[in-house]
């Protein structure tokens, strides 16, 4: 899978590379994150903006979604609106978000990918879903919308995405951390980053999820660095106790990991969760058998 | 008209004070106690508006919710309004709702549902009516309480014909109940208003805090005067409590203590908060039921004075008394980007953009006419001048 996705990158990077000329509208590198947005493609103009948010202001455009985006590591937003001729309803809205870090881009990118989108060679992964669009490069994660679905708006939705994509310095590649995820059976693109309140557990500090698609059906496998193997020691206890009050605590586990046990949780379902020095590691959904987080486990950085 | 924009938040702080004394605003139905005792930390219900929905003073905000489990044990602990939308991670909310609900059976009965989307001002009538089936389809529901157009930002946004037309038909196939609208940008005193007088907005749904909106209250009053039922979010007035050393200490809670003021606003039906996790549901719910103690309002006393005039809302509010006509809002933005984004050069190219008559030329030379007019206290005029020494090519010239 990575080694498709490294594929991928690559040729969007060449596809990129080779458009590089595109005259003397084109922002220079990292233009885009610094409040320079991409040139109005020819007939186009910008109509309003680039107007900038900060983590103060992010409330004022994103209202009730800003508190994800800081806890992804959100630092500033570029917000620029292109119009289309003289029709004040033909836009597109280009938002450049810099998300502090890779992994923030990464996360946030996956955390609101739709369902079965159009991937598109923009960045590290990009993506159009009708008239949504989405990429990452970096530290950057951008976003573009199309007021409506006209094949001219969709078209200048993709240029204006694929400028702002090329313009932005930074790594094209996965975050490494995901590789300790077990290949077989691993749904490609499923990996997510949840930056905080994995599961909803506030004692939880983020981690990483992935889904793995077997033949009793859909597993996801998670893991979790905490700050110590004491903190470590007191999530699980923490997790044991939340699942006994609202699921069923099962079985321990003995055979691998430290402190583990078997859960029946109302929103997850089945699983287990473990522990190993200062990670916690589980699979929750149809679990049938341990190999997956034995698996995991094998492959997570030593302390 | 200063003394009145001016009081408002000494009158707000003037009614956290009565409550101290053991005074409950009205408006709230449920399990009230005695004035002066201590409500049962179990949910209560008001009625939203005329729509004849009961909604819990507390609202699941569903923005980052990923794990069905949480509304499960929201909905435990009687917060029973769910708030959602179509472009909430692109529909990732509504589908996690969705899952929710399927577990539900039953249940879903107890649910007073709200969802919608955002719709340009030349939106179409089969536009909107998709956008409600898509949502229903991820709800997993064959009907929401209330659909909201949300993120308006203008009353063009606010009078879309096909809008109208779209809910009415989605009404009459029993998808949809009441409509309602949101909106959080500067300025929504116009549209809140233009939304009251209009009478198909049956709920607002917008930003309502302890430091900001002067209007705001007589806007709700009006609202709620007609019928309108109003539900209100971002009640933490920025949430910068980590700024303010010491605030919380001796066990307070910012956030309760902002959800307890809006809710003695007794035009308030519900407080609308971001859940994402188990401990959020079981500290936001104990809110409720609760008068502000005098420690509660001293923290929001304390945070109102620290954080009242650090910053320009960019309301506009003192643009109406200047006599040059300066686009106050904007040169203060401007001024922003160059003082605190590092763009300068594009700061200054938008100031020069604005034109010789929107800019702050005049204002050294002015009596300060705007400085009565900010409903937070800013020194606007100062301001002004220093903006357009920042901001001009030519310094301080005329």
């Amino acid at each position: 899978m990575k080694n498709a996705l490294l594929l991928a990158v690559l040729v969007s990077v060449a596809a990129l590379a080779g458009c590089g000329g595109e005259g003397s509208g084109t922002a220079h590198p990292d233009a885009v994150v610094e409040g320079q947005p991409p040139a109005a493609p020819s007939g186009w103009s910008i109509s309003e903006g680039p107007t900038s948010y900060d983590s103060e202001t992010l409330f004022e455009y994103l209202n009730g979604g800003a508190p994800l985006y800081l806890d992804y590591g959100f630092a500033s937003l570029t917000q620029t609106r292109y119009q289309l001729g003289d029709d004040p309803f033909a836009s597109v809205t280009l938002d450049v978000y810099d998300m502090g870090s890779e992994l923030g881009a990464f996360g946030i990118y996956r955390g609101i990918l739709p369902p079965e989108p159009d991937i598109m060679s923009w960045g590290a992964e990009g993506y159009r879903s009708g008239t949504v669009a989405a990429a990452w490069k970096g530290t950057v994660y951008v976003h573009g919308e199309a007021d409506d679905d006209r094949p001219e708006l969709v078209a200048g939705l993709e240029h204006l995405m694929g400028r702002a994509v090329a313009a932005i310095e930074g790594s094209a590649v996965l975050p490494p951390i995901l590789e300790v995820f077990p290949r077989n059976d691993l749904r490609a693109g499923s990996e997510r980053y949840v930056a905080a309140d994995l599961f909803g557990h506030a004692f939880l500090p983020g981690g990483f999820v992935a889904g793995y698609q077997r033949d009793g059906g859909e597993v996801e496998l998670f893991f979790s660095e905490m700050g110590s193997a004491v903190e470590a020691e007191e999530a699980l206890e923490l997790l044991r106790a939340h699942e006994t009050e609202w699921g069923e605590v099962g079985a321990d586990i003995d055979g691998f990991g430290e402190g583990g046990f078997r859960f029946t949780d109302p929103g997850l379902g089945p699983g287990l969760v473990v522990r190993r020095g200062n990670w916690i590691a589980g699979a929750h959904g149809a679990v049938e058998s341990d190999d997956l987080v034995q698996g995991l486990l094998t492959r997570l950085p030593r302390d | 008209m200063k003394c009145v924009e001016k009081g408002i938040d000494r009158r707000r702080f003037l009614k956290l004070g009565a409550m101290t004394s053991g005074l409950v605003v009205g408006g709230c139905s449920g399990s009230e106690g005695s004035p002066g005792e201590p409500a049962p930390a179990e949910m209560r219900f008001r009625d939203l508006g005329a729509t004849g929905l009961k909604v819990s003073e507390i609202s699941f905000g569903s923005y980052g919710f990923d794990n069905p489990a949480l509304l499960a044990a929201a909905l435990d602990q009687g917060i029973t309004t769910i708030c959602t939308s179509a472009n909430y991670q692109n529909g990732r909310a509504e589908t996690s709702i969705g899952k929710a609900i399927a577990n539900l059976g039953g249940r879903r009965d107890e649910l007073v549902l709200f969802t919608g989307d955002m719709f340009k001002a030349n939106a179409t009538k089969g536009g909107v009516l998709d956008a409600i089936d898509a949502s229903l389809r991820r709800l997993q529901t064959d009907h929401v309480e209330i659909y909201r157009i949300t993120n308006v930002t203008s009353l063009d946004e606010l009078r879309i014909d096909a809008l109208y037309d779209a809910f009415a038909e989605a009404k009459a196939a029993g998808k949809v109940s009441c409509l309602g609208l949101s909106g959080h940008h500067g300025g929504m005193q116009e549209v809140l208003s233009a939304a009251v007088d209009d009478g198909r907005y049956k709920v607002l749904f917008t930003k309502y805090d302890f430091a900001s909106y002067p209007d705001q209250d007589r806007i709700l009053e009006t609202a709620a005067k007609k019928g309108i039922g109003t539900m209100v979010f971002k009640t933490n007035a920025g949430n910068r409590k980590n700024e303010i050393r010491d605030l919380e200490t001796g066990g307070l809670s910012f956030r309760q203590a902002t959800i307890k003021w809006a809710l003695s606003h007794p035009y308030v039906a519900s407080v609308c908060v971001g859940i994402t996790n188990f401990d959020e549901i079981k500290e936001y719910a104990s809110a409720v039921g609760k008068p502000l103690d005098e420690a509660e309002v001293a923290m929001l006393r304390r945070y109102s004075d620290e954080m009242y005039d650090r910053y320009c809302r960019f309301c506009g509010e003192c643009e109406g008394r200047c006599p040059n006509e300066v686009a106050i809002a904007d040169v203060n933005r401007y001024a922003m980007y160059f003082k605190y984004y590092g763009r300068e050069k594009d700061s200054m190219q938008l100031y020069e953009a604005l034109g010789s008559d929107r800019a702050a030329a005049a204002c050294a030379d002015c009596e300060g006419h705007c400085d009565g007019g900010c409903p937070f206290n800013r020194t606007v005029r100062r301001e002004l001048v220093e903006a357009h020494r920042l901001l001009s090519f030519r310094g301080g010239e005329a």
